[in-house]
């Protein structure tokens, strides 16, 4: 009968569609699953516990789980925080910096400074010392060559990388004087170098590469870039299944040794409570972004933990000062003043977020050497904020609530991205503060995928729509200070649409940030970092409204784990878990 | 007959070109491909402006369309930014079975859907068998015993499984079968993925997995699908020819199955018609929550990111399956109703 045939049809259909992913496509030639050819109807459930293998002792591992699947395994090719923390189990460069934001060297073997030669006096000549004993995980020695190998191909105009900064705007020259030296001439004094050369970014193997780039003529399609079947740091990725999961296994030519840790499963879950849900089942041990509204759930299980990681990422208020764009009322630095004071942002902190972060006294809260702990935060006075206004000819004249002056209702366009809850919360209290010292804030959320638009592209802040924007950002390569925000000629305009200057030039601001970028000596140019704070804090360009830092779940099973802001696992060779 | 399938397929050929016009153009105005290259920084100005052209984002949309379909290998293109075009581009275009790379993760579009395929094909088919078994069951019974307590308590059920959003049922499925269960210590189901990472790909391991996804996806379908069933059922139950064949003495069971479930069954077609080239776009929600990694998920996220050409890709092999199963489940009608021909 016809309808036998559509029932086996479907049945056949179900049958090949679940051998076919039993044996699913691997990029690697990872162990082969046994195939069982049980009739996949509505089977009757499993053992309850699944325990590893039954091998004598099971492999020691870790679970993570990720909310984005890494673009790319090449870090050139790929901008996503999660690709970067993948690609720093297998992939290191000079060195990394720990939970104290501190150099810890890696294929370098002494940190260059004038005194040991390693930094010349004009500042313009780094010659680092590698370490002789670095491998690649096939066994080929870690030389100076692979970093000459690494920058050719950043800054060839055949390979698509994201992007060639700052190789392309700073070497003048690079070369290997011998296997372990290598030696790179700046074109000018580029104070970044200890973050922006091979520090954060890693290095790619040359013996491998360079084939594919000869036979080619790039290196965007090769299948390391997916499949980096070796590296040098603490692991190598045994398998990638897309979307599903990434598993590294112990890496045993590692320059250190072989790691504790025999595996890590990186497991791909999109959503945020179905990562809580498996936090609680300890389906996962390192939980990624956590949110504050979390830690009630956290505290109440007895095997996780919630650990805060300074970021260098603060919630930030930025003031729309382009005259062309923003509201009369936001040009007066009274004004300003008054709206930071009439905001209790301890209140929110403690109420919103569980007391889990801190007000920051400036842009560089999170970074130690760049940071002025002497400079304290503007108060929380609502009757100082309506004196302010008041002086500065802000008067409620017509009795509806909100000040005005001329004819000009005091209503502010308060903007953030739509969707976050707790963002938009905050918003809420802020707009009700505000409303007791008679000023309105109009709250416009953009959508994610709009705000941070160009100028070029209409984008909602890029163009000045705004006069109050608030969203998380820090320093452009923490742990460097540098950021090009406040540079007059990144301001956006017809002719350079896609300026990062948003905010406003305020030469003052220019002339140092411009300075600073000069400065190779660390003491002044902290003190140059103290000043533009200084000068942030006074005219109110900026204001934090509480850290961001990144919030983690560990389950207490893992140990010796050192979370850092800048490279979250930097110390993943050490990481052990108790059986 | 014939005639009839050449002329629908045919017919197709135009039908496809104009809906990829209209995808492409609906596409390219959700928003900028490289918006979302930034990750936690905006992406320099200089970049930008060598990702637009390296991606070919810099030319006139009707090119790029044109590109899309017919590829650039037989046009002269500027590869290396110097501002001459004079090398031969590398894509040949949909026509020839090129669907191009993705801007995100920058290989082969077709790669990147093939490996997601089997995966949802394996949750979507299977919980498309258990929609059919279970709505024709509970429908069917419904029908036969109208009025009765279970019918009452059956109705009852469809109608809050029909009103249950897909997320809520999801995550209350996980939490109570998977974090509870786990916790009281009943036997557990597990919380996300194909399979245990330390067990591998088993096929006991992944049908193990397969299940709290596969009821959130099922649950509401069957709901709904019950009720039509059941109405179906009922109106063909109280026709003449059904008491004819009772009177006559027929086995029961005959008379439900080969008279009254074949007739209430065609329009039961349509809907699974309809329903079967749907199946690939697997189920975004369901996806997320249980980290199945399935065509959904990856449509969600070229769609966040506007990626471009898995977009197109996605969305263009969903319409031809459409068509086809379009023509086949006409087809189908012939088979099952003899009054339907056509000519």
């Amino acid at each position: 009968m016809k309808r036998t045939w559509l029932y086996t049809g479907w049945t056949v259909a179900i049958i090949a569609a679940a051998l076919l992913t039993a044996c699913g496509p691997s990029p690697t030639p990872a162990a082969p699953p046994p195939e069982a050819t049980e009739a996949p109807t509505v089977a009757p459930p499993e053992a309850p516990t699944e325990a590893p293998t039954a091998a004598p002792t099971a492999p020691k591992t870790a679970t993570i789980t990720f909310f984005e699947e890494p673009d790319s395994l090449n870090p050139y090719y790929t901008d996503m925080w999660f690709a970067g923390n993948a690609i720093d189990l297998f992939l290191v460069g000079l060195w990394r910096f720990d939970d104290q934001v501190q150099p810890d060297l890696e294929m370098a073997a002494e940190f260059p400074t004038v005194g040991n030669g390693g930094l010349s006096e004009d500042g313009l000549t780094l010659t680092y010392k590698l370490r002789p004993e670095a491998k690649w995980s096939d066994g080929e020695p870690v030389t100076a060559h692979d970093f000459v190998f690494t920058y050719e191909m950043i800054t060839d105009e055949a390979n698509a990388v994201i992007t060639s900064y700052p190789y392309d705007t700073y070497i003048e020259s690079i070369t290997a004087l011998d296997d372990h030296t290598l030696q790179i001439v700046m074109t000018e004094p580029f104070v970044a170098w200890p973050t922006g050369f091979y520090s954060l970014l890693q290095i790619l193997p040359k013996h491998i590469l360079e084939p594919v780039y000869e036979a080619e003529g790039t290196i965007d399609n090769a299948e390391w870039n997916r499949n980096p079947t070796v590296s040098n740091g603490p692991f190598i990725l045994k398998e990638w299944k897309a979307a599903s999961h990434l598993i590294f296994e112990a890496n045993p030519n590692y320059w250190r040794g072989r790691p504790k840790l025999d595996q890590i499963f990186i497991r791909i879950v999109p959503d945020t409570e179905a990562q809580m849900a498996a936090i609680k089942a300890g389906d996962t041990d390192v939980g990624v972004f956590l949110s504050a509204a979390d830690k009630p759930d956290i505290d109440a299980l007895e095997d996780v933990e919630m650990v805060s990681v300074p970021s260098g990422y603060m919630e930030s208020w930025f003031f729309n000062l382009d005259p062309n764009t923003n509201h009369p009322a936001i040009r007066d630095v009274q004004v300003r003043k008054a709206i930071v004071m009439a905001v209790d942002r301890q209140k929110i902190i403690d109420e919103l977020f569980y007391g889990l972060y801190e007000i920051p006294k400036t842009y560089w809260y999170d970074n130690a050497t760049y940071d002025d702990p002497t400079l304290e935060p503007m108060p929380y006075d609502p009757e100082g904020a309506k004196a302010l206004l008041d002086e500065a000819g802000w008067v409620d004249t017509n009795s509806d609530g909100v000040r005005d002056k001329d004819g000009e209702e005091l209503v502010l366009r308060y903007s953030t991205t739509a969707g976050n809850e707790l963002r938009e919360a905050t918003q809420v209290v802020v707009q009700q503060m505000l409303a007791e010292v008679g000023v309105k804030a109009d709250i416009t959320n953009y959508s994610y995928d709009t705000i941070w638009n160009s100028y070029g592209d209409a984008g909602p802040i890029a163009t000045g729509q705004y006069d109050i924007a608030q969203w998380s950002d820090g320093a452009y390569d923490y742990p460097d200070p540098n950021t090009p925000y406040f540079l007059c000629d990144q301001f956006p305009s017809d002719e350079s649409p896609d300026g990062l200057n948003w905010y406003g030039c305020i030469p003052e601001l220019d002339e140092l940030f411009q300075k600073q970028a000069v400065t190779a000596d660390v003491k002044e140019r902290a003190a140059i970092f103290h000043e533009i704070a200084r000068i942030m804090r006074d005219e109110v360009i900026w204001i934090g409204l509480r850290t961001d830092p990144d919030l983690w779940s560990l389950n207490t099973r893992l140990k010796d784990v050192r979370l850092s802001g800048a490279d979250p696992f930097w110390n993943a060779f050490e990481w052990d878990v108790s059986q | 007959m014939t005639r009839y399938v050449i002329r629908r397929t045919l017919q197709a050929i135009p039908l496809l070109l104009i809906i990829s016009v209209i995808l492409f153009a609906l596409i390219n105005l959700m928003g900028d491909p490289l918006a979302s290259f930034g990750g936690r920084q905006r992406l320099r100005a200089k970049d930008r402006e060598r990702l637009t052209r390296q991606l070919g984002l810099d030319k006139p949309i009707l090119v790029q369309y044109v590109i899309w379909l017919v590829g650039n290998d037989w046009m002269e293109v500027d590869l290396d930014g110097d501002g001459l075009p004079d090398q031969h581009g590398t894509r040949q275009g949909v026509l020839r079975g090129d669907f191009g790379k993705s801007f995100v993760e920058k290989r082969p579009v077709l790669d990147i859907i093939g490996e997601r395929v089997p995966n949802t094909l394996l949750l979507m088919l299977t919980s498309e068998v258990a929609i059919l078994v279970f709505s024709l069951l509970i429908g069917i019974y419904s029908a036969l015993r109208q009025y009765s307590v279970l019918d009452y308590v059956l109705t009852a059920f469809s109608f809050i499984g029909y009103s249950m959003p897909v997320f809520w049922l999801a995550l209350i499925l996980m939490y109570v079968f998977a974090v509870n269960f786990k916790r009281w210590g009943l036997p557990y189901f597990p919380t996300v993925g194909m399979y245990d990472l330390a067990v591998g790909p088993t096929v006991g391991q992944i049908l193990w997995h397969l299940i709290l996804p596969l009821v959130t996806v099922s649950v509401i379908s069957i709901a709904g699908y019950s009720r039509y069933v059941r109405a179906q059922m009922l109106e063909v139950i109280n026709q003449d020819y059904i008491r004819t064949a009772r009177a006559k003495g027929l086995p029961r069971r005959m008379v439900i199955m080969d008279h009254a479930l074949k007739n209430a069954a065609l329009p039961l077609v349509t809907i699974v018609g309809m329903d079967v080239p749907l199946l690939l776009s697997g189920a975004v929600v369901t996806e997320s929550i249980f980290a199945w990694p399935g065509m959904g998920r990856l449509f969600w996220d070229a769609a966040i990111d506007t990626d471009i050409p898995v977009l197109m890709g996605i969305l263009v092999i969903i319409s031809i399956l459409v068509i086809l199963f379009q023509i086949i489940t006409d087809i189908t009608y012939t088979f099952l109703d003899p009054r339907i021909r056509y000519d």
